[in-house]
């Protein structure tokens, strides 16, 4: 009964005066953290610490550990809004909640997101305070040959993300994973892909690419309409305590999506990002209509946003059980400790408990202390819909640019960040999705590091394919996978009529597809990975698999997009929205692109946010002439000149204020 | 008009003044504003935390803040370069690992020469040690290289940083005739660590300060280091156990532009060697597995330019790591 009296003392702590003020402040910069792009949890996390030198264990611990929960939440606030997940961890989050927002239903959407969050921080948090021995001793069990099946399964989702696209899908998937070859390769230490240019030795960084993906890219979107609002009109809907209900009975998927989100977190180097997407997944997979997902539906807010969260306990408990910190942020948080002379692991438990108990009680306190803290942010957010539409677009853009900015102080990251979102916004137009990309990107490194460390092991006596096939867990991997990936097309023949069953090719020869935008898209996305395979082949053997893999697979997939297109003309493949065709908007979204690209050229000598002053206003004038069409008088201009101050301020107090972080100074600042 | 021309004079030899002895004066007064600091590698890693352990003490000690700057990439190269390239006005101050500094250039990683960073000092070490699981069948490393040489390439030996100190001892090792086979790791996060607590690996060659966090799992059965280190007085030195080859050196240091002026470097250097000889500061530095040895400027130059056959050892060994593919 020891754990009840470490608890009830726990709970003492947890509640000194000081430690809830501190928990609530970690809450909201948490969760304003999470909601910025470019600033995740291992950014606010590794910004706060220098703060907790001066603090108690207990204060230092519950601040930490509040800032990571409320980071977590945080990024599905901006992916609702505005389809600009604040991190990676709310891609999937993004992919129903925006939906939901078009439709007026937004306050729904952030609620459902907020009381989901919140279960899956308490759900994590108990089980970490239950079973973080036997937990920690499982995930031990997980080898590189397990991983990289996991990450194998991750990827199988490929196939089944956008029905009717599979294709595509999948290649826009080995694009995100050819992304994440270039720079250094990770296991041979030395660099690839970097066509002699010594900047991309770095490689592109996953968040900021993310940024480019998902903010510059709907941004570019966006900019297709003169609509002056974003949401025609939002509905009132149900109250919060009602969301919450509804959340609530949807309990199987809760608590399903928080156990996986928890077993996630416990594994090393994965965290909230892989524990969302897969949870999103299967909770697509075992619904009655996963054709409603993409739509808008409740499960695919709830499962995502409930596994990210549920990964924050989850990543706590190898910390506290063995010492490894169990994701990225969990890394900082060992940095933290160690700073303060303390040394997470078996030894904290046994030496001082009561700081141990006190860490994990404030995890599950402060899941429910986050419920109000994030719904009066989330309702200060919400009101940025009522912003006219001219006025959102440059101010995410430069938010975007100084988020990119913030992660590595680097104005190359920006300008990958630019290119990536005018690359995104092209491949969407040839419907090759960002979010198939933002899955390659994610998991093809974990699916690579795995591959070779397992391919170094098999060298001490093992036959490498009884290590990677035939060890138990990586055989129920394996299994999993080989399903998913057969299953849709099992299930559409079992589905059809009799006589119908068997492939049907109906070969045409389609010669106007030459005509259509995606043909060409494809086709350069095909040539432009031959060069790719020429520089792996000189590669050593085990760095050579993985980059041939995905080169050669994007090659192969593209030129099945390409036979598709000319052979089998596909219904949904057809472009009879009207959106290929170049109209005035393709215009005004080039500009746009330029002007941003100008602006962070001369941002050395300008100053960064005085240059991001200048792009604001230029794009905004130009909406304000040409989109909108109308005048612009002294009075208007001078309300567009106080937007853009207002706006920069906002981005000057979030990133150099709050965040203490560095810009480059020219004449201005 | 007296006034005026008096004025004027004032006016000329003050721009005199500041033409000749702008870099003097510029040095004396030093810092006149805030100090900018490249960490190359990821906020919240082991280099951050080493800075901001000492960064109080420098502040005061200065009168004028430290701001960090986080420029991961290449393993610190990215950051590294960029500092070579910064004007050498003391402004710019990076911090990170010696020989791992050198050893990028000598692998291609750098976009800079090792001689382009002058130390201001070094703070502390964090040699390397072997190590296996407190219940493996191994209690000595006598009796770990004897199965090695039994069985060779049947024990697996983790290094949880490509090319890096860690990578370096194992290769040494197995360069010291011990047939290991070395599977390196992506550094941080603690991968490799769980490998080694999961059995995926039998031992593992780490930096003490990765190794602290599972301090009660391992039992370490050598350090790469050429005196035995205070956190644990009991394990053998490379040297004693005859392979005085295998070194695992990992010196944290704090660098600055070359040319940057001497008076410069000194003023530094103290701010710094009051902070690492501070007992608070030191004590911090050795629960988070680093052991304090300050040197200062002249010290750690020595100590780089006699270093320098170890460093190139280091690559030589490494080159044939890549060609012979582990």
């Amino acid at each position: 009964m020891d754990i009840v009296w470490y608890v009830l003392n726990a709970l003492l702590e947890v509640f000194q005066p000081f430690n809830v003020l501190m928990m609530l402040v970690g809450l909201a910069l948490g969760v304003i953290g999470g909601m910025l792009p470019g600033i995740n949890s291992v950014t606010t996390l590794a910004l706060f610490v220098p703060f907790t030198f001066s603090m108690s264990p207990y204060t230092a611990l519950i601040s930490l550990g509040s800032i990571y929960m409320g980071s977590t939440y945080g990024g599905s606030i901006a992916s609702v809004l505005i389809n600009t997940p604040g991190q990676a961890s709310s891609i999937a989050t993004a992919m129903e909640g925006y939906p939901m927002t078009l439709r007026g239903d937004s306050r729904r959407a952030l609620d459902l997101s907020l009381s989901a969050s919140a279960f899956g921080g308490v759900f994590g948090g108990v089980m970490l305070l239950l079973f973080f021995e036997p937990l920690s001793s499982a995930a031990l069990k997980f080898g590189s040959e397990a991983f990289f099946w996991m990450g194998i399964f991750g990827l199988s989702a490929l196939a089944t993300l956008f029905p009717g696209q599979v294709v595509k899908s999948l290649m826009a998937g080995f694009i995100g994973m050819a992304i994440s070859t270039i720079g250094m390769d990770q296991t041979a230490g030395l660099p690839r892909f970097t066509m002699g240019y010594y900047p991309l030795i770095q490689g592109l960084d996953m968040v900021v690419v993310m940024i480019g993906l998902f903010s510059i890219s709907q941004m570019f979107t966006l900019l297709e309409s003169d609509d002056d609002y974003i949401v025609a009109e939002a509905k009132k809907g149900k109250s919060f305590w009602r969301v919450m209900l509804d959340t609530l009975r949807r309990m199987k998927l809760l608590c399903g999506s928080s156990m996986l989100g928890t077993f996630i977190g416990i594994m090393p180097g994965t965290g909230g990002t892989v524990a969302s997407i897969l949870a999103y997944n299967e909770a697509k997979r075992f619904s009655r209509t996963p054709e409603k997902f993409g739509t808008g539906i409740d499960d695919g807010i709830i499962a995502p946003e409930s596994a990210n969260n549920a990964s924050v306990g989850g990543a706590l408990v190898p910390l506290l059980a063995i010492g490894i910190p169990g994701s990225a942020s969990a890394a900082v948080i060992v940095g933290g400790l160690m700073a303060q002379g303390i040394t997470p692991g078996p030894q904290l438990l046994e030496k001082a408990p009561d700081i141990a108990y006190a860490f994990i009680v404030s995890i599950i306190i402060c899941s429910v202390v986050m419920i109000p803290v994030g719904w009066l942010i989330s309702r200060g957010c919400v009101k940025m819909l009522d912003l006219r539409r001219k006025f959102i677009i440059p101010a995410v853009i430069t938010l975007s640019c100084v988020g990119g900015y913030a992660i590595r102080s680097s104005m190359f990251d920006v300008n990958v960040m630019l290119l990536t979102g005018g690359f995104a916004y092209v491949c969407l137009k040839a419907k090759i999705q960002p979010a198939s990309m933002a899955l390659g990107l994610v998991l093809g490194p974990i699916v690579e590091e795995n591959l070779v460390i397992t391919m170094m092991r098999a060298r001490a006596g093992g036959d490498l394919v009884d290590l990677l096939v035939f060890s138990p867990l990586a055989m129920v991997f394996m299994i999993c996978s080989i399903l998913v990936l057969c299953l849709p097309f099992i299930m559409s023949q079992i589905k059809k009529p009799a006589g119908e069953r068997g492939l049907n090719l109906h070969l045409t020869c389609n010669l106007l597809a030459v005509k259509r935008f995606d043909f060409w898209m494809v086709l350069l996305i095909v040539l432009a990975a031959i060069p790719f395979i020429i520089e792996a082949t000189d590669f050593q053997e085990e760095s050579r698999i993985y980059p041939m893999f995905v080169y050669v697979g994007i090659v192969l997939l593209g030129l099945l997009a390409l036979v598709n297109m000319v052979f089998f003309t596909y219904p949904e493949n057809t472009c009879d929205d009207g959106n290929c065709n170049i109209g005035m908007c393709h215009l005004h979204i080039l500009f746009c692109f330029l002007v941003c690209l100008a602006c962070i050229q001369i941002s050395d000598t300008l100053g960064f946010y005085a240059s991001m002053f200048l792009c604001m206003l230029v794009i905004l004038v130009y909406l304000t002439l040409v989109n909108h069409k109308e005048r612009l008088t002294v009075k208007e201009f001078g309300k567009l000149v106080l937007a853009t101050f207002i706006a920069i301020l906002f981005e000057y107090l979030c990133f150099t204020v709050l965040l203490q972080m560095e810009t480059p100074a020219g004449m201005l600042i | 008009m007296l006034h005026l021309t008096r004025a004027a004079a004032m006016f000329v030899s003050l721009c005199t003044m500041l033409l000749a002895g702008g870099v003097a004066a510029e040095a004396a007064d030093y810092p006149v504003r805030p100090i900018k600091l490249i960490v190359p590698w990821s906020a919240g890693g082991g280099m951050d935390n080493l800075a901001r352990i000492l960064e109080p003490i420098v502040t005061q000690k200065l009168g004028k803040p430290l701001t960090f700057n986080y420029r991961p990439g290449a393993s610190s190269s990215v950051g590294i370069s960029e500092v070579a390239h910064a004007k050498a006005d003391g402004y710019t101050v990076t911090v990170n690992n010696f020989p791992l500094q050198s050893t990028n250039v000598g692998l291609g990683i750098g976009n800079y020469k090792p001689e382009d960073l002058v130390p201001v000092c070094m703070v502390a070490q964090d040699p390397t040690m072997l190590v296996v699981l407190k219940d493996s069948p191994w209690n000595t490393v006598e009796e770990f290289i004897a199965e090695a040489k039994a069985k060779p390439n049947s024990l697996s030996v983790g290094a949880p940083d490509r090319f890096g100190p860690s990578h370096g001892t194992a290769l040494l090792m197995k360069a010291a005739g011990v047939p290991i086979n070395i599977v390196p790791f992506a550094a941080g996060a603690g991968k490799g660590n769980s490998a080694f607590l999961g059995g995926q690996v039998q031992a593992v060659s780490g930096t003490i300060s990765s190794l602290i966090p599972i301090k009660e799992s391992i039992r370490p059965l050598m350090v790469g280091s050429k005196t035995r280190i205070t956190q644990f007085p009991d394990v053998r030195t490379s040297a004693e156990v005859g392979m005085p080859d295998v070194l695992g050196f990992c010196g944290r240091f704090f660098w600055v532009p070359k040319g940057t002026p001497e008076a410069v470097i000194n003023r530094l250097d103290e701010a710094f060697r009051a902070a690492s000889q501070d007992p608070v500061v030191q004590q911090r530095l050795i629960e988070a597995g680093m052991e304090p040895r300050y040197l200062n400027h002249k010290d750690a130059a020595a100590l780089i330019k006699s270093m320098q056959p170890d460093v190139e050892r280091l690559i030589v060994t490494f080159k044939d790591a890549i060609d012979k593919g582990y």
